[in-house]
């Protein structure tokens, strides 16, 4: 079966050094880990919410850290278009070296993951890191900016 | 010490300049020096002001950062204002980010020594969507910034943005 997306994903920023004063993203901001201990494939990992809903906004500026009262993503979130991640990760996508999926988690139905092979070489998970960071300087929301609680997509 | 300046230097503060001195003994036993004098990038070419140079520990990136330079002085920038590169320290290595609104070029430098160089575009106006990357070779430097200059001027001019 085939599952569905929504056209946006939202990535969630955590430190400061993840957006530059110019508000471009970046690289910073797209870790991938290695969860394959709780995986059945060989694929390390990267959060992101789908945002099937305006309510993914919510509840990713309302996640709070592990064991604290502060916010998961204190500096903000950028959005993704996924067309844009189909053109620009295209060859990636094609081979499975770069893939996705929903997982959700207890209290963020929107949760998932964005996926690379975990063997793959490090010029390319650069380059897939790179071209995240330029696709998601297309739309970058910050805690800093007044209105974010009114932020819907474009 | 004394150096003659060409008649259309008023006078210079060494100070601003980056100098290198060269001594030798010539035929007549008197020893001569040779002052060369590299003046500073004008400011909108100083795209490597945000990084703290001296803390980078890989010989290969001064190498590359040198070679940008010398391009940059060789390149007319009057029509385009340039981003400042971003400096990522990393387990691996050392990158340099450099950022604009719909692209971004990048070069990694990592300790084991493979050095690459990446261009990522995601120009949703144009349509134009592209995300490659190069390994370098440190005789390529000098090439690799010319086409990175290049690149970016035609980028920023094609895209009347900074």
């Amino acid at each position: 079966m085939t599952m569905a997306y929504p056209e946006t994903l939202l990535r969630g920023l955590i430190t400061s050094s993840s957006v530059t004063p110019e508000r471009y993203v970046t690289v910073d901001a797209f870790q991938f880990q290695d969860f394959r201990k709780n995986r059945s494939d060989n694929y390390n990992e990267m959060s992101i919410n789908w945002e099937d809903s305006d309510e993914a906004v919510d509840v990713l500026l309302k996640q709070k850290k592990e064991g604290s009262e502060d916010p998961q993503f204190k500096v903000g979130f950028a959005r993704m278009s996924m067309a844009s991640i189909k053109d620009v990760l295209r060859p990636h996508i094609s081979d499975k070296s770069f893939s996705y999926e929903r997982k959700p988690v207890e209290g963020n139905p929107f949760h998932g993951n964005l996926l690379v092979v975990a063997n793959l070489k490090g010029q390319i998970i650069k380059n897939i890191r790179y071209s995240l960071a330029t696709i998601a300087t297309a739309d970058v929301h910050l805690r800093s900016d007044e209105k974010i609680k009114y932020l819907k997509k474009r | 010490m004394k150096i003659k300046l060409p008649s259309y230097i008023d006078e210079i503060d060494l100070d601003d300049y980056v100098s290198s001195h060269v001594y030798s003994v010539n035929d007549n036993n008197k020893i001569e020096a040779m002052v060369n004098i590299e003046a500073p990038l004008p400011v909108e070419k100083r795209i490597f002001d945000n990084i703290d140079v001296h803390s980078i520990k890989i010989p290969r990136v001064h190498e590359f950062i040198q070679a940008f330079t010398d391009q940059l002085r060789n390149t007319d920038t009057s029509e385009v204002t340039m981003n400042k590169m971003k400096l990522v320290e990393s387990e691996e290595g050392y990158e340099l980010e450099w950022i604009y609104s719909y692209f971004r070029v990048y070069f990694s430098f990592d300790a084991n020594g493979d050095d690459t160089c990446g261009f990522v575009e995601n120009n949703t106006e144009s349509g134009s969507f592209q995300s490659f990357f190069h390994k370098m070779k440190e005789k390529e430097y000098p090439l690799i910034a010319k086409k990175c200059l290049d690149f970016v001027k035609n980028h920023i001019n094609d895209n009347g943005l900074s």
